[in-house]
This record gives structure tokens, C-alpha cells and sequence, in this order.
């Protein structure tokens, strides 16, 4: 079974980069929910 | 049964709040170094006195008991529950001494707020208040958002013998790794590579629109630990508002809800399992309640007029859901904003958004959504039984890390910690409302003490009366161990009242 919490920096890296790609994606979502709602009304 | 502390407990007890109070002197040796490098000379003897006395009671408290002393998971409840005030009592002192605040009441208040990562604050004057008390200040943030004990254990600080129940004692039930000394310095790895990059990201920004290197710096750490730990305190009186930055806020948002992922979620996308923040249940309902909350508040602030544009509404209301969900109560509104302008819709929206909170084993404060997530599937499996013939057996599975089975206790575990806060939330806000305050405004500030995310209708201020603050403080202190621990501390100091009320007999 493959060592959770012995990562190789290259995955630590990989994995903070896809939190933050993640992440805003995530507001620029939150962000189009209130465009569409302001401008639905 | 109820089990009363014999005299060794109690000397371990002591000996362990001893460490932690110890551990809370020494970090103040780092805005004293702030203070020496900016020759705030008055500001490194406020330090100086501050290291002396923690230190000192520390010590001696660590005197009761040898070092490696075993700690029971009861004794462990207690030690928590103890530290955090005591630990907030030491870093009250260099604070006390800044004469930012009115008394020591109010500095022992925003000592707990910092620790407690709440964020509502009595400072006074806070736009002249030096640098290195401000270090401080966010520093109480970043000890106390990681936990006391996780600080301790991480910098290996004398809690051989007790490590694993301090640990889950501190509300962590979850290990991200088998040795709780390695999960206690993983928390703080991620800590220090998101607080790196927000800073210097912040640091830019600051530099680029005008300010001095130092001052950019400054100010871009404490932002960063402000709302990566989900704390919310500001150096200036304005808070977030200060910058009028749509890019500082982009960047806070960021941090804010880097700051409320589940640090176990954390752990399992830095090894490459990026589908677990897709089918975790915690953050399908953390993104499902955002999602709802956001449209909610869209509506509510565009039926107010309350701004010119789409444009405003949208980053105005998106910023604050995000804030009072993640537990930091950064604002860019005016605090008496909330009970005038923003609309009933807008202002219930942040209130649930406060009061729901973010994910477990993080920095995030509230009811949690892991919790709201069972309760949901609880309810769904009830309604499926009832509609299920009578011999169906109905099982109900859900993603948390690794495939689980609903079940009963788990259920009534959430929901016994759910009917808690919202307990606390409306005792507290019918108190504050008893002091005189609109039912409204004290239900929104009970929930933001509680749940320790720090918006404000403007009602925690200095001038508010003595025994709110004490209300609010020990909703905060309640808030952040998540009940248990404070009511093993109550009962504790009970049973000892008790027994020695029938020994004078």
C-alpha cells in the first residue's frame, strides 16, 4: 500500500497547485451563482 | 460514574497546563524580537514582562508533577479545557501592558479571541497600536488556530506521557497520520506553505499599491495567518475594508477556504487523491451550503439597493458568506451596516453561514459540516425506512476519507453537538438582548462568538457591559473545544467543590 504521508515533493507540489486551482474555481462558481441571480432579477 | 481526581491526577493536571502555559511565554520571545528590530523599546519591555510571567507560573505549575508524567484521556479533557484559559491569561499580559485596551478584562477577551481564532475584538485605537503587539495579536491566531497542543507537540515542547490525549482532547478525533507528533507537524507544514505564499502574494500587492517593504509585510502576514487560520483579526480598525482591494480580497478568499479544508482533505490532495475533495461528504455539503448561502445573500442585497452595481453585490456578498462559512469574520462592510442596510435575507444568510461553520480537524469553527452532512443523510435514511416495507434493511454509505456506513450513534453524536450550539447561540443572543441590544443584532454576535468567526454588529466594543463580555468570552472559550471539554472541566470543579464541602461537615 502506497505511504500516504511520505509524498515525494513533487506530488506535495502538484497537490497544492490543484487546491488552489480548485479552490478558485470554487469562488469564480460562488461569483456566477450572484451574477445569475442579480441578473435574473 | 462519576470519577472524582485524586491528588496525582491533579499534579499531572497542573504539570501539564505548566507546559503549554511555559510554551505560550516562549513564542512571545518572537514579537519581542520584533519590538528590539523595530526599537519599540517600551513595546520589548511589555515582552519581557509578559516571557517572565508565563514562564515563571508555567515552570512552577510544571513543578507539581515529573516530567513525562502519564495523562489519562479524562485528565487530557481537563488539562484542555484549563490551558486555554490559562494560556490566555499569560498572553493577555504584553497586551494588557500596550494601553490598547481598557482593562485586563478586555485584553484577557482578546487573547481568547485570538486564541480561539474568533476574531471580535475591544482593542482601542487599534490604527496606532505598535507592530509587535499586532505580531502578537495575529500570532494568538496561528497558536491557537492549530491548537495549543498541536503547537506544543509539534515543537516536541515536554508532553511526552500525554501526547495522544492531549491531541484528541483538543477536539481533534480524526489522526491524519498514525504518530500524532508527525499528524501535529504535517498540520503545521501546510500551515507554513500556504501562510509562505500568502504572504508574499499579500507582500506584492501591499508593495505595488504603495506601502513601505516592512509595513506591505507585515501587513500581508498578518492578513494571511488572520485567514488561513480563520481567525479575522485586522491591524487596522477597518479590517479588510482597509485595502479596498479587489485583488486582496480574491487572495483572502483563496486563504479562507484553504483555511477551512479538513486537514486530513489537506493531506490526501498533497499525495495526488484529488477525486477525495470531490466525493467527500463534508465538502459536498461545505460547497452545497456556500452554493445556496451566496444565492441567498445575491438576493437579499440586490432587493436592498444597498449598492450601485452587480458588480458590488456580487463581491460584497460572496466575500462575507465565504467568511462567516469559514469561521474568519474578515469584513468589508461597515459593522452597523449588518442591522441597517444589508436586508433581512442578506443578514439571515451570514447568520446561518456563521453558524453552520466549516470542516472538522480545522482551523474553522461552527457546527461543521461533516456534521450537517450526517444529519442530512440521517434524515434522508429515516424517510427512506419509513417508505421501505417493514423486513427491508436500509444502509445508508457516505465518503469521509474512506467509505463509511451511517449509523445510529454516529447520527445522534452530531446531532447531540448540533442541538449544543444552537443552544448556546440562542441563550447567548437572548442575554445580549436582555442587556438592552435589537434580538437580531445579539443572536448575530452570539453566533459569531460561538461559532468564533468575528463579524460584528458593532455590539462588542468596549463599552459593552462587563458581563456580556464575559458571555461572549466563554461562548468563544465553549466554541472552540466543542463543549465536552468544558463540561469535564465544570463537572471536574464540582465533584472537587462537592467533596470538600462534605469533608467540612
Amino acid at each position: 500500500m502506497e505511504n500516504r504521508f511520505h509524498s515525494p515533493y513533487k506530488h506535495w507540489i502538484r497537490g497544492l497547485f490543484s487546491e488552489v486551482v480548485l479552490l478558485s474555481l470554487f469562488v469564480i462558481a460562488l461569483a456566477l451563482i450572484g451574477v445569475a441571480v442579480v441578473w435574473a432579477r | 460514574m462519576w470519577v472524582n481526581r485524586t491528588r496525582t491526577d491533579i499534579k499531572a493536571i497542573g504539570h501539564y497546563t505548566g507546559v503549554l502555559v511555559a510554551g505560550i511565554g516562549l513564542l512571545m520571545l518572537l514579537p519581542m524580537v520584533v519590538a528590539v528590530f523595530l526599537g519599540e523599546w517600551a513595546v520589548t519591555l511589555d515582552y519581557l514582562c509578559g516571557v517572565t510571567i508565563a514562564v515563571g507560573a508555567g515552570r512552577l505549575l510544571m513543578l507539581s508533577a515529573p516530567a513525562g508524567t502519564r495523562l489519562s484521556h479524562s485528565n487530557a479533557l481537563i488539562v484542555t479545557g484549563i490551558a486555554w484559559l490559562a494560556a490566555s491569561l499569560a498572553a493577555a499580559v504584553p497586551l494588557a501592558l500596550s494601553g490598547n485596551y481598557g482593562s485586563f478584562l478586555d485584553a484577557l477577551f482578546d487573547a481568547l479571541s485570538g486564541l480561539t481564532t474568533s476574531g471580535l475584538t475591544l482593542v482601542q485605537d487599534l490604527d496606532h497600536m505598535s507592530l509587535a503587539h499586532n505580531m502578537w495579536r495575529h500570532l494568538t491566531h496561528l497558536i491557537g488556530g492549530q491548537g495549543i497542543v498541536v503547537a506544543a507537540l509539534s515543537f516536541a515542547i515536554g508532553l511526552r506521557g500525554g501526547a495522544v490525549s492531549l491531541y484528541q482532547a483538543e477536539g481533534r478525533d480524526e489522526r491524519i497520520m498514525p504518530n500524532v507528533m508527525h499528524g501535529a507537524r504535517f498540520i503545521w507544514f501546510v500551515t507554513a506553505v500556504w501562510v509562505t505564499l500568502g504572504t508574499i502574494a499579500l507582500s506584492t500587492l501591499n508593495i505595488v499599491r504603495g506601502m513601505t517593504v516592512v509595513r506591505g509585510g507585515l501587513h500581508a502576514f498578518f492578513a494571511t495567518v488572520a485567514t488561513f487560520d480563520t481567525g479575522g483579526f485586522g491591524p487596522m480598525s477597518q479590517n479588510a475594508l482597509y485595502y479596498h482591494s479587489p485583488v486582496f480580497e480574491f487572495i483572502t478568499l483563496l486563504l479562507m477556504l484553504a483555511g477551512t479544508l479538513n486537514f486530513n482533505l489537506h493531506a490526501d490532495i498533497w499525495r495526488g487523491d484529488r477525486g477525495e475533495l470531490m466525493s467527500n461528504i463534508e465538502a459536498r455539503t461545505l460547497a452545497i451550503n456556500m452554493g445556496l448561502l451566496s444565492l441567498a445573500v445575491a438576493l437579499g442585497l440586490s432587493a436592498t439597493k444597498l449598492f450601485g452595481s452587480s458588480w458590488e453585490v456580487v463581491r460584497k456578498g460572496v466575500y462575507h458568506i465565504v467568511s462567516a462559512n469559514s469561521g474568519t469574520g474578515h469584513q468589508t462592510l461597515y459593522a452597523s451596516q449588518w442591522a441597517t442596510d444589508v436586508g433581512g435575507l442578506a443578514f439571515a444568510a451570514v447568520v446561518l453561514a456563521m453558524a453552520f461553520g466549516g470542516m472538522a480537524s480545522s482551523t474553522a469553527g461552527g457546527i461543521k459540516a461533516l456534521r450537517v452532512g450526517v444529519i442530512v443523510k440521517g434524515v434522508i435514511q429515516k424517510v427512506r425506512q419509513s417508505l421501505a416495507p417493514p423486513s427491508a434493511v436500509i444502509r445508508t454509505k457516505y465518503h469521509h476519507l474512506t467509505e463509511q456506513t451511517l449509523t445510529d450513534e454516529l447520527v445522534s453524536g452530531a446531532l447531540l453537538v448540533f442541538v449544543l450550539y444552537v443552544v448556546t447561540y440562542i441563550s447567548g443572543g437572548l442575554i445580549g438582548a436582555a442587556y438592552g441590544y435589537p434580538m437580531a443584532s445579539a443572536l448575530f454576535e452570539s453566533v459569531s462568538a460561538t461559532a468564533n468567526v468575528g463579524l460584528s454588529t458593532g455590539i462588542t466594543s468596549p463599552m459593552m457591559p462587563t458581563g456580556l463580555k464575559i458571555v461572549y468570552m466563554l461562548q468563544m472559550w465553549a466554541g472552540r473545544l466543542e463543549f465536552i471539554t468544558l463540561f469535564a472541566v465544570i463537572a471536574s470543579a464540582g465533584l472537587a467543590f462537592r467533596n470538600k464541602k462534605v469533608r467540612a461537615l
